[in-house]
This record gives structure tokens, C-alpha cells and sequence, in this order.
């Protein structure tokens, strides 16, 4: 993964009105060279329209674009060196695949090439995304995965300076998707293009961005790599987002250096976190706990701090590993996942009493 | 779907299309009738369409029918898909519900208020203006596209709603500046819709009585017009003769433009589905 | 809005608002003015004499439509003609967009083109093709009396019973079509569910079907009704003298008395009872626009 330092892309402050409706909130990100960026969130949160105005399809009501250095806001769509992959391909159902890839090659007015060097192109280009045997046949004779693979030749081949995805892995079916992912990421780092990209998948953002922005009504809750996001989520939307979470509420009891305690109702003892808190004595925050970071027993733990007990509600199987949903006697159910790794282990199972316990480096203070 | 037709279904539709097509069928029986009514048969005999043929002033007028039908529906076709471009591809604008009602009314305005309303337009700017000097092929042409617009639109906007919207966004994002992303990429997808709304342009043009009545002028005299007031003198077989002539044209050409749209179906690219 | 745009825009707009628009506003004009022997046949509403501007707005032709009751009785009577018609043809066009729209997609295509095929021939030549059927030594009544059925010929032409044929006959691929757009629309499992919850085939229909098929019934009807309010052809050809159709009277004030301004007067109070049906139509039309872009 090769990054610069220089910003590519920089969103500044840019809004954007339908009406009445605010659909983006003074976003303001800056994009480096090279890197992959999820824009990430529910329907209705403003990625797209964003992404819309990266490629010119929208102008921004307030707020600036620049790419390269360049303030690109108020330049046609036709005229940015930006690129787009649509969700539906948008593959020209009239053309050839080859064809299809060449068109924004004839575009071109300033260095205009000749017809070899065009076809020269073209085939280089889909010989990076393994279409090569497939330049002769129209779109409707291929599949999902190859129009998707025509699709990013076609956005590629002008050498964009930012290409975007809008929903790239939407029109895929689950399998297809998870070899997809990697191999779109695969391309884009050999190209070294920056790419930004619109998903509401968490696992598709997780999976191929560098860094992910998480959106939510038009505003960006959180930005930065997978691994940030997941294990420090700065506020309860993004905390619930991301993966499954366990979210206590919790009121500070302690503030010490290196570490702080909190007491919450669900649990009969304190939780204990490995860090300060910018908080006082008495503040009402949320913990948030993953569930994979909880351990689970059938005795009580030999600790004083973050534990608790409870009673095996529900158990989803789901193979390779098993969720469990204890309920609390204060009625909250807490989410644990065990790794099915003995088949002959004696399993925990429903009715049962258990004891979960976490360590004071797992969980995170959320104070929105 | 499908598997509910019942008998009576089809009973129903069978005595459906006899009612449709039995008037047709009569027409062109009896164009081969030997005597000259049309109701009593008299034996088979084609001289009646020989008959037609020798008829100048038929002759004279199917192609004058033809010269502005054909220039009626090619202008009908610029500018009716204009006009849905204009309804389907652009947003809001002062003036919009305005020019949508302009579309679509002159689809269901009865055509004597055509007819009339044309009429005098043509002789108030001939008073004022001095133009357009007398009534003829000139005037009739206007007042044909002036009606043909609204059904091509209508075809038209239908075709242009159905298709990707995002194609044309590719398309500006690739580089093409507007007016050749309509060239490359919106009209050999509209195409098929364009070529049955010239048919849909030809055929109404051609078939009008009551508009051409009122704005034609001396030596524009249209086909349905000489056919009318034939048919004021009588009943003729020459009649049935020219009704068969042109149900054979217009089935053909129907079939035709039917057959090509199948093909083109048959071939065109079913776009995934995606989430929203 | 760029240039490009603005001439996309504009071209159709000044050809309609020129052709289309300005023609109404120029029938209104003259409506208020007197037949004349001249060039155009009518008076000039403002004249200029001896320094004076005079407005002279004829309203004898609106007083003349209301006082002479032919005029009442036609427009009544196209307004009555054309409504019973309209209904004739939904009952029975909607039983055949119904069959076709649950047919199979194969051979659905083939059967509507079927149905529209008779209209790409000539209207005129179609009306002109009953006249041969209707009339008295006609071919239904050539053969009920060869049948020996009847001994007298049954008088149909020249009757408003041919009108409403010939409006039927003519119209009714215009009211297939949207009531057959409208029920290929309407989601098969809507019917399914209504099954399934125990309502007996009729009652489904009554219940599901043709509440949802309103849409369609609504164009189908305005895209027959409305012309056929003005319709010339077919009450000149069918329907004789008896028949008394709006449409008619102003061809015969236009060609016959060549009185103009009389003409412009009956068209501008024709324009003004389908004002409200132009308006519903046009509103459909709005809605149909809505629903696709939401789709």
C-alpha cells in the first residue's frame, strides 16, 4: 500500500440542499494519494449525494471541491479528471466490451489518439481486469462479476486523478462479492489511483478501504482506518454501526491517572477502564463493550472489576462460531461469541448460568 | 400470470377481434367484387383496382397525402423528442406544467377546434404578416405536426423513461460534453421508439380528413379528402379497392416495426438489480 | 441553463405556443366578431375612423348559440352521445385488456398488437366500411332477411345507434390500451394475497382489481370521450341527419353558411365544456409522470 503525504481530494465544507432538505452538512475530508476511502453509511445519510458532487452529477449549495490542488466545483462532469463506476455499470448495451472501454479515450480533445494506440489501450486495460477473451461481446451476454469487471476498465482507462464507486459490490450475490472485494482492491493499489467509495456495507468498507468515513445524517460522524473505527468508535451511532456491541450506560465513580471506573445498574460490580476520562465525577456515559473481546465462563472469574452473570437466553449458530445473548437479572442482554474450535467440548447452552468478563484494555468510552 | 384465461376469456376476445376485423375483412371482399354494388356479390373480378390506378385525381392526391405525411412525421419526430427530452431528462423550471399541458392536449382536442383554430391563424398572419400567401401543402404540413407532436412525444418519453438514466451520466462522465452523449448514447438507445413514433406521425397525417379540410387551399386537395367527398356521391368498390391497398400497407408496416422490435428486445441488456 | 438547453426548450415551446396556443386566442378573437362578405369573411373588432380607436365586440353570435336552441340541443346532445358511448366502449374494452394483460408475455405482445392493428388503417375508410354493413339493403340486413329473420329492413344507419357503434368500433384500441397498461401493472401477488385470505374470484376483482385499475379507466375514458364530444366523421357518415352532434353543426357553420365568426363562437363554448375533462386527463397524465420517476 503505497500512500504520499499530499492531498488528492479536499472536500471543504461542502453542503448541499433539496428544498428543504439538508441531504449534506459542511463535510469537510481530505483524501491522500493512492488511498482507498469508504464513504460509509445508512440510506438517507448524504454518501451519495457527496460522491454525486465529486463527479459533478450535483453541485455543492456551499463549500468547495479540489482535486490536485484544483478548485474543481463549478467544472461539468465531462471536463473533471474524475471517474466513475455506477452501481448499475452503466455499460452502453449498444456497444461492444471493447467498445465500451474506448469511449472515453475517443473523448479526449487535447491529446488525441490515433485509432492503434486507442485499441493498444484498450487491451492492456482488460487484460488488467482479466477480460481480454471478451472484447467482442455485447453486455448482455455477460455476467454480474464481468460487467462489474468491464465496468472498472471503463473508469480506469482515462487514468483518472480520483475514481469513485458508487455501491460497487450492490449488484453482486454474497459469494461473488467477498472474492470481488479483494480483487478490486487488487487492481486499483496496481494502478495507484485514489478511490473514493460509497458502500452501506461495514464489511465491504472494512474490507477494502484504507480509511472510512462513517455518515450519518448528512453529517460525518467519524473518520479513519477500519481498525479506529472498530475498536475506538466515537459515539454510539458509529459504536452500533460497525459490527455487533454491547453498550452499557454507565456513570463515572473514579477518576485516577491511569485508569477510571465507572458503576452501571446492569452490573453488581464496578467497570474498570485502562485510561483516563474526560469527564468528571458523576458524567453519564456509554461503555462499550465488543462482544468478541468478552470471555465466557461457567465460574465466577477471580477478578473485581468487569464482570458479570447472567442467563443463556438465545444462541444463533452460525458455524464457525456461536453468538450468545445472556440476559441480566436487570433485564439487559448482552451479546458474548464463542469460537466453535472442539467439536467435543462440553458447549454452554440455553438455561445455562454463565459468567462474562472482559479485560480493562476492551472497552471504550463513549461520550455522544 | 397466465394461467387464468379461461374459456370464457377467450370466448370473449375471439368475438373481440371478429368485431374489429370483420368490417375490414367486408371491405376487401368486396373490393373484388364483380358488380358495382358493395353489398351484393357479384363475382370475382380485380377491375376496380385497375380502375383506381387510372384515377388522376386519386393518384394525384395519395401522393400529395404521401409528400406530407413523410415531411410531417420527420419533422413530428425532432420535435416531439425534443419535447420529451425537455419532460423526462430536465428538472423543474418555470413553465414546465405549462409546456407538458401544450404536449398532451392537442391528443384528445377534438379536431374540428384543430381544424378551425389553424384556419384562422393561417389567415390572420396571412392578413397581417402577408405570409404564409395562400392555403396549401405548406399549411397543412404545419397543422399536421402541430397535432403529430403529441403522440411522438408521448412515444417517445415512454422509451426515454424506461432507460438507464445513469447511462447518459457514464457517458458525461467519460468526457462527452451533453449534445453528444444524446448521439452516441440516448438515440440508438430511443431508436426503436423514434422509428414507431414517425409510423404512428406517418399514419395519423395521412389519415386525416377534418384538419386538412380546413386548412388546405386549391391544388393541395389530400387523399382523405377526394375519398370523402367520393363516398358523399355513393358506395364504390373503388373505394374497397383503395381500403384494401392501404390495410395492406399498414399491416405490413405494422408487422414489420413489430417483427424489429422483437429482435432489438430479445437482445437488449437486462441491467442487475441493486439495492437503493 | 446553457444555451444547448434553452433552444431543446424552445423550439417545440415557440412551434406549439405559435400553432397551438395563439390559434385559440385568435377563434376567441373572431367569435366576437360579425360574418361579413369579404375577405376574410368577417368584421374587424377595432376600427379607426376619424381619430377614434372603436372596440365593436359582437356578442350577438354567443347570443345566438343560447337563444337559437339547435345549439343547446347539440351540445347536449354530443355531451349525452359521447358519455353513453365512452361507457359502451369501457365495458367492453375492459373485458379484453383484462384477458390480454393476464395472457402469457408471449403471446400478450401478439394479441395487443392485434387489437391496435385496425387503427394504423385509415379511420375514414373504417367508418366508411359500416356504412356498407348498416345501411338498409346493407349486409346485416341483407342477411337477417336472407335468414328470413325479419321481412323489413332494420333502420341502423342514420341513427345515433350507428354513432355509438362507429364510436366504439373506432375508439376502442384507445381504451384498451390504458386499461391494459394500467392492469400489467398491477402486482400479480396482490391478487394472490386477496385469494389466499378467502375472497372468491368475483370478489377479488371487485375488490382488488378494479379499485386499482382506476388510473386506466379514467384515461381510457377521457382519450375517448373528449374527441368524440367534437367527433365529425362519424355523425356525418353514420349517424344522418336525425343525429345532432356539436361537431358536425360547426363544420356545416364553417363550410356550409360560411359563417365564421358563428363557428369560432360554438368551438369557444365547446372548448369550455371540455375544459374540465381536459383538465382530469391532464392531470392523469401528471400523475402517470409522478409514478414512473418514483419508480
Amino acid at each position: 500500500m503505497t500512500q504520499s503525504n499530499q492531498p488528492m481530494l479536499e472536500i471543504r465544507q461542502v453542503s448541499k440542499q433539496f428544498g428543504g432538505l439538508n441531504a449534506v452538512k459542511e463535510v469537510s475530508l481530505s483524501i491522500n494519494k493512492g488511498e482507498i476511502f469508504a464513504l460509509l453509511g445508512g440510506s438517507g445519510c448524504g454518501k451519495t449525494t457527496l460522491l454525486r458532487m465529486l463527479a459533478g452529477f450535483e453541485s455543492p449549495s456551499a463549500g468547495a471541491i479540489f482535486i490536485d490542488g484544483e478548485d474543481i466545483s463549478q467544472i461539468p462532469p465531462h471536463k473533471r479528471p474524475v471517474n466513475m463506476m455506477f452501481q448499475s455499470y452503466a455499460l452502453f448495451p449498444h456497444m461492444t466490451v471493447a467498445q465500451n472501454v474506448a469511449f472515453g479515450l475517443k473523448q479526449e480533445k487535447k491529446n488525441r489518439l490515433s485509432k492503434p494506440e486507442i485499441a493498444k489501450k484498450v487491451s492492456e486495460l482488460l487484460a488488467l481486469v482479466r477480460m481480454q477473451d471478451f472484447a467482442e461481446r455485447k453486455p448482455d451476454q455477460l455476467s454480474g462479476g464481468q460487467r462489474q469487471r468491464v465496468a472498472l476498465a471503463r473508469s480506469l482507462a482515462k487514468k483518472p486523478k480520483v475514481l469513485l464507486l458508487d455501491e460497487p459490490m450492490g449488484a453482486l450475490d454474497k459469494k461473488l462479492r467477498s472474492q470481488m472485494q479483494l480483487e478490486v482492491v487488487d487492481i486499483i493499489e496496481a494502478v495507484g489511483v485514489t478511490c473514493v467509495m460509497v458502500t452501506h456495507d461495514q464489511e465491504e468498507a472494512m474490507t477494502m478501504a484504507n480509511r472510512i468515513s462513517v455518515m450519518h445524517e448528512g453529517e460525518i460522524m467519524q473518520v479513519g482506518t477500519p481498525s479506529e473505527i472498530y475498536e475506538f468508535p466515537n459515539s454510539r451511532h458509529t459504536a452500533e454501526f460497525i459490527g455487533s456491541v454491547n453498550i452499557f450506560d454507565a456513570t463515572v465513580t473514579q477518576l485516577e491517572a491511569d485508569y477510571s471506573r465507572l458503576s452501571c445498574s446492569d452490573l453488581t460490580v464496578p467497570i474498570q477502564v485502562e485510561a483516563g476520562i474526560n469527564a468528571p465525577i458523576g458524567a453519564s456515559l456509554g461503555v462499550a463493550v465488543r462482544p468478541e473481546k468478552i470471555t465466557m465462563s461457567r465460574q465466577q472469574p477471580d477478578v473485581t472489576d468487569n464482570w458479570l452473570t447472567g442467563v443463556v437466553e438465545d444462541i444463533a449458530y452460525l458455524g464457525g462460531h456461536s453468538v450468545y445473548y445472556v440476559k441480566l437479572a436487570s433485564g439487559k442482554r448482552v451479546m458474548a461469541i464463542g469460537t466453535n474450535n472442539d467439536r467435543h467440548e462440553q458447549k454452554v447452552t440455553w438455561e445455562d448460568t454463565v459468567y462474562l468478563h472482559w479485560s480493562n484494555t476492551s472497552a471504550v468510552v463513549l461520550y455522544q | 400470470m397466465g394461467k387464468k384465461v379461461s374459456s370464457l376469456g377467450r370466448t370473449y376476445l375471439t368475438l373481440g377481434f371478429i368485431f374489429l376485423y370483420l368490417p375490414i375483412l367486408i371491405l376487401i371482399i368486396f373490393s373484388f367484387n364483380e358488380s358495382k354494388l358493395v353489398t351484393v356479390w357479384g363475382g370475382f373480378s380485380t377491375k376496380w383496382y385497375g380502375e383506381l390506378l387510372h384515377d388522376k385525381q386519386m393518384l394525384s392526391a395519395a401522393w400529395m397525402s404521401f409528400k406530407i405525411a413523410f415531411l410531417a412525421a420527420s419533422t413530428a419526430v425532432v420535435l416531439g423528442t425534443m419535447a420529451s427530452i425537455v419532460m423526462v431528462r430536465m428538472g423543474q423550471f418555470k413553465g414546465k406544467a405549462a409546456f407538458a399541458s401544450m404536449i398532451t392536449a392537442p391528443l384528445v382536442m377534438p379536431e374540428v377546434i384543430t381544424g378551425l383554430s389553424l384556419l384562422l391563424l393561417f389567415v390572420a398572419m396571412a392578413q397581417t404578416l402577408g405570409w404564409p400567401a395562400g392555403r396549401g401543402m405548406l399549411t397543412i404540413w404545419i397543422a399536421h405536426v402541430t397535432f403529430c407532436t403529441a403522440f411522438v412525444a408521448v412515444v417517445v418519453s415512454s422509451r426515454l423513461r424506461e432507460m438507464d438514466a445513469s447511462l447518459e451520466e457514464a457517458a458525461r462522465d467519460l468526457g462527452a460534453p451533453p449534445w453528444k452523449v444524446f448521439f452516441l448514447v440516448t438515440l440508438p438507445i430511443i431508436a426503436p421508439a423514434l422509428i414507431s413514433g414517425w409510423l404512428l406521425a406517418f399514419t395519423l397525417s395521412l389519415d386525416d380528413l377534418v384538419i386538412a379540410s380546413f386548412v388546405s387551399g386549391p391544388g393541395s386537395t389530400t387523399l382523405p379528402m377526394v375519398v370523402y367527398s367520393s363516398v358523399r356521391l355513393g358506395l364504390s368498390p373503388k373505394i374497397n379497392a383503395l381500403a384494401t391497398i392501404i390495410v395492406l400497407l399498414a399491416t405490413t408496416g405494422v408487422l414489420t416495426a413489430w417483427w424489429l422490435a422483437r429482435r432489438v428486445e430479445t437482445q437488449s441488456v437486462e441491467l442487475p438489480t441493486h439495492h437503493s | 441553463m446553457s444555451w444547448g438547453w434553452r433552444s431543446v426548450i424552445g423550439v417545440p415551446y415557440i412551434w406549439l405556443a405559435l400553432f397551438f396556443l395563439v390559434p385559440f386566442v385568435i377563434v376567441f378573437k373572431i367569435s366576437f366578431s360579425e360574418m361579413a362578405y369579404a375577405i376574410p369573411p368577417y368584421t374587424d373588432l377595432v376600427t379607426w375612423a376619424n381619430e377614434q380607436f372603436t372596440l365593436s365586440l359582437n356578442l350577438g353570435n354567443y347570443a345566438y348559440l343560447f337563444t337559437d336552441d339547435l345549439y343547446i340541443r347539440a351540445y347536449l346532445s354530443s355531451i349525452r352521445i359521447a358519455a353513453i358511448a365512452t361507457v359502451i366502449c369501457l365495458l367492453v374494452a375492459y373485458p379484453i385488456a383484462y384477458v390480454i394483460a393476464r395472457a402469457e408475455p408471449a403471446t400478450r405482445n401478439a394479441l395487443l398488437m392485434l387489437v391496435i392493428l385496425p387503427s394504423w388503417t385509415s379511420f375514414l375508410i373504417r367508418i366508411y366500411a359500416w356504412v356498407g354493413i348498416l345501411k338498409n339493403n346493407g349486409l346485416i340486413n341483407n342477411f337477417l332477411m336472407w335468414l328470413g329473420i325479419i321481412d323489413q329492413p332494420i333502420a341502423m344507419l342514420n341513427t345515433e345507434f350507428a354513432v355509438y357503434v362507429g364510436i366504439v368500433y373506432a375508439y376502442l384500441p384507445f381504451m384498451v390500451l390504458p386499461l391494459y397498461t394500467n392492469l400489467m401493472k398491477l402486482d400479480n401477488s396482490l391478487l394472490e394475497a386477496a385469494s389466499d385470505l378467502g375472497a372468491a374470484p368475483w370478489k377479488v376483482f371487485m375488490t382488488v382489481t378494479l379499485p386499482l385499475s382506476k388510473a386506466g379507466i379514467i384515461a381510457g375514458s377521457m382519450l375517448v370521450f373528449i374527441p368524440a364530444v367534437g367527433e365529425f366523421i362519424i355523425p356525418d357518415m353514420l349517424g344522418g341527419a336525425e343525429t345532432l352532434m356539436i361537431g358536425k353543426v360547426l363544420w356545416q357553420e364553417f363550410f356550409n353558411n360560411r359563417d365564421w365568426p358563428v363557428a369560432s363562437a360554438v368551438a369557444i363554448v365547446m372548448l369550455l365544456l371540455l375544459l374540465l375533462p381536459i383538465t382530469l386527463f391532464h392531470r392523469y397524465q401528471a400523475r402517470e409522470l409522478e409514478n414512473e420517476g418514483a419508480n
